[in-house]
């Protein structure tokens, strides 16, 4: 889980163009959207891209994946329950 | 009846947001060059500006300076002339799609690819409701968003704007307008002007715009016949107006480039360097023409 | 001064024509299907497409074989000579004529294409690339057509077409131009599909705007352009003028690059603006053409402009068109502005197709039923666009 969580944010970082940010910066269990990083709708999309292209979990509905993308611990445990990669 | 230039700022081939240009102008003997970045973090989050390519960057880099210099923060028009918009990002989602396919695609990429990105990410930045459009009419589109703003003020629908000419080059696309020899032995660049007009001189203003004209298909019969309406309305003479030579040996060629050509006159005309009325002339590849008349305030 | 409507002409999934477009919005006639032409994995994706290949676009506007052009171009050119016949352009030519027109894509459906060509060695797709941006769309729609003393190209999203009426009108409004036509071209593309695509917009089923259970948009390709002439113009040439364009405005939403701030205040803004131009109330318009792409966020917000503006008990008929034509983006302003014509030159009101479920938040539902409570005196027509530029026409009966 571990390793997930680092390559979780690396690719984080990479997708949503955080120049300046290193994985250590973020707090896995802080709150992603409106605080912590203070991402929007458009990272969430970016994050559902992120989903099927490292895991194959496809995410259709943005709404929905409020909770899974709440942090990084809950997308980490999301993904190790259903990833396909 | 004219529109005052309150404010100017650039970031180009030569040293960005200041005027080293005028004395010690950076020389390039290289075919394609990219602009000297300004450090954006006095202007954007670095968090915030996450999203943002070099284009973007620029322009609310060079907005906010005209925005400070001017005092005017809140401006009752925003326009942006751009050639070919967002290339960069453009890029990035097209070459995706070509190489990887339609699946895995990045909406980031897509939204900041369409052109009036750029004039929308401005009035985010300023938190501006105002009249906002872009113009992307090749050689001449600069241009184009002065001569909106230029109405707007015609018709006494706002007392400020704030207009732009924001280009930018990346390598590929470089290489592909060289292999149909469209720069023509000149510095392919980029270009990043803001400029904050005002119905009002404030404290310092760089020039007056006293008219702004654009035409199509036009020979030098009929460009001569449209200088010599402007000339006759203004109560001036023919000879009265001085096309200074072009400044793209300094700033380079881009679709906006004559927003320099604006910006050099502007800046020599606050200092007393150039003659009190200006006349640029642009003649795009033979089919787009542009007329800006300036004067000395 | 007054800015006359004195011609128009349209192309889009309803097919060629004003007198096709009219049928197809009589009898409820959708335009939205499978894609025919454009190659995509999307196909499953009901898009509107204009029903005639780029061949067949070709041979109609009676372009060369050997010259290069767009589909984009090919649009704009059959819907241009439709307005300029409709003005009597050729008979009485005018003296000082304009083209400003709307379009983002561009020669994009070439360039996605050939790019590869275009960035290796391989010269044979070399002749598309000067095809590629925007004002040498224009250029291609103008010089086919015939001759124009000034040409201008725009880009603000799905509200393109829009701001080339009001610039065009503005040109006329400075003495400037006595003619001016203005309008926009859009024609669909691998770019435009993917990219919307992504933001997880497209409906997979026919569009259900102001709908409850709404889930997306379809996407739409085609032209439109209105000829805008002064009074003295029209007179000189001896031209009836068919309706006045008697407000306009821009603003901007300036809360997102995508979303529409949720009361809609640019929305707001830009209806506001546009009766004040009209020297209207709100209670005067008879008839609101939406922008309603049948996004949630989209006619929520618009849904709410609309309440705001008009009064949440006093909100006029409100319809939109897109479930017919699709959402024909950087056209859509200049093809739902000769829709809105059509409605008031017709007294009808465009049907809302594809209602059934009440939005909970709104306190009114759009038009399903054609006949309208009276004669229809002033129509106004949304356009909102991404990067929050949003623009509002106002159609006036002389």
């Amino acid at each position: 889980m571990e390793t997930l969580i680092l390559d979780l944010k690396k690719q984080i970082i990479e997708a949503l163009n955080l120049e300046d940010i290193t994985p250590d910066d973020i707090d896995t269990n802080a709150p992603l959207f409106v605080e912590g990083l203070g991402l929007d709708s458009i990272d969430a999309l970016e994050l559902i891209v992120l989903m099927e292209k490292q895991y194959g979990i496809k995410l259709e509905d943005p709404g929905k994946s409020k909770e899974i993308f709440r942090s990084v611990a809950t997308m980490a445990d999301y993904i190790s329950k259903n990833r396909k990669k | 009846m004219g529109v005052y230039i309150q404010a100017a700022a650039q970031i180009s081939v030569q040293n960005p947001l200041c005027d080293d240009w005028l004395d010690n102008p950076i020389q390039y003997r290289v075919p394609y060059q990219r602009a000297i970045e300004a450090d954006y973090k006095q202007f954007l989050d670095p968090v915030a500006s996450r999203r943002m390519g070099r284009i973007l960057k620029r322009a609310i880099a060079t907005s906010m300076t005209v925005v400070e210099s001017s005092g005017i923060t809140n401006p009752e028009a925003i326009i942006v002339g751009t050639g070919l918009g967002c290339l960069e990002t453009t890029e990035k989602f097209l070459l995706a799609l070509v190489q990887e396919g339609e699946e895995f695609l990045q909406p980031t990429n897509f939204i900041n690819s369409t052109h009036n990105t750029i004039a929308s990410h401005i009035a985010v930045h300023l938190k501006c409701n105002a009249y906002n459009s872009t113009y992307v009419h090749l050689g001449v589109s600069f241009e184009s968003a002065l001569l909106d703003a230029f109405m707007q003020f015609q018709l006494g629908r706002i007392h400020s704007a704030l207009v732009g000419g924001h280009d930018e080059m990346i390598p590929n696309y470089f290489y592909i307008l060289d292999k149909v020899g469209y720069w023509e032995g000149k510095l392919a660049s980029e270009c990043a002007v803001s400029f904050m007009l005002s119905d009002e001189p404030g404290d310092n203003p760089m020039a007056l715009i006293r008219e702004v004209v654009l035409l199509h298909n036009a020979d030098e019969k009929r460009m001569e016949s449209a200088i010599n309406q402007v000339c006759e309305r203004l109560g001036t003479e023919r000879k009265e107006w001085v096309s200074p030579p072009s400044v793209k040996p300094v700033f380079g060629e881009s679709f906006t480039s004559q927003a320099f050509e604006m910006y050099a006159a502007a800046v020599k005309m606050q200092r007393g360097l150039i003659a009190d009325n200006i006349l640029l002339i642009n003649q795009y590849k033979g089919t787009e023409t542009s007329l800006i008349f300036l004067s000395k305030c | 001064m007054k800015v006359y409507v004195t011609g128009f002409g349209i192309i889009s999934a309803l097919g060629m024509g004003a007198g096709p477009t009219l049928g197809a919005l009589f009898n409820r006639q959708s335009g939205v299907g499978p894609l025919r032409w454009l190659e995509t994995m999307h196909s499953h994706l009901p898009c509107a497409e204009v029903p005639f290949s780029t061949q067949e676009l070709r041979n109609m506007a009676g372009v060369a074989q050997d010259k290069i052009i767009t589909r984009t171009a090919l649009m704009g050119i059959l819907a241009l000579r439709e307005a300029l016949e409709m003005a009597l352009w050729n008979e009485h030519k005018p003296l000082d004529p304009v083209l400003i027109s709307g379009t983002t894509v561009g020669g994009m459906e070439n360039s996605e294409r050939f790019f590869m060509d275009f960035i290796s060695p391989d010269t044979s797709h070399d002749k598309y690339i000067l095809a590629h941006d925007c004002g040498v769309c224009t250029q291609m729609i103008a010089d086919h057509c015939g001759h124009f003393d000034m040409l201008s190209t725009l880009s603000t999203a799905c509200s393109s077409a829009a701001n080339a009426l009001i610039l065009a009108a503005d040109m006329i409004r400075t003495g400037r131009a006595s003619t001016a036509v203005a309008g926009g071209s859009e024609c669909l593309s691998r770019f435009h599909l993917n990219g919307f695509n992504t933001l997880k917009i497209l409906d997979k089923d026919p569009c259900r705007p102001f709908d409850n259970t709404r889930a997306g948009l379809n996407l739409g390709e085609g032209a439109a352009y209105l000829v805008l002439e002064s009074e003295e113009s029209a007179k000189a040439r001896g031209v009836k003028p068919i309706c006045l364009l008697s407000g306009y405005g821009n603003a901007c939403d300036a809360y997102h690059q995508t979303a529409s701030s949720p009361e809609g205040d640019g929305a707001v803004l830009s209806m506001t603006k546009a009766l004040k131009e009209a020297g209207l109330s709100p209670q005067q318009i008879d008839y609101v053409n939406a922008h309603g792409t049948g996004t949630a966020n989209n006619d929520e917000s618009e849904g709410k402009a609309l309440m705001r503006m008009f009064g949440a008990d006093s909100v006029p008929p409100v319809s939109s068109t897109k479930a017919f034509t699709g959402h024909t983006t950087s056209a859509a302003g200049s093809v739902e502005a000769v829709i809105s014509i059509m409605a008031l030159l017709h007294d009808f009101l465009p049907a809302n197709l594809n209602y059934s479920n009440p939005m909970e938040m709104l306190s009114f539902i759009p038009v399903t039923d054609e006949k309208p409570l009276r004669p229809l005196s002033h129509v106004m027509t949304n356009s909102f666009g991404f990067g929050g530029n949003d623009t509002t026409c106002i159609f006036s009966k002389i």
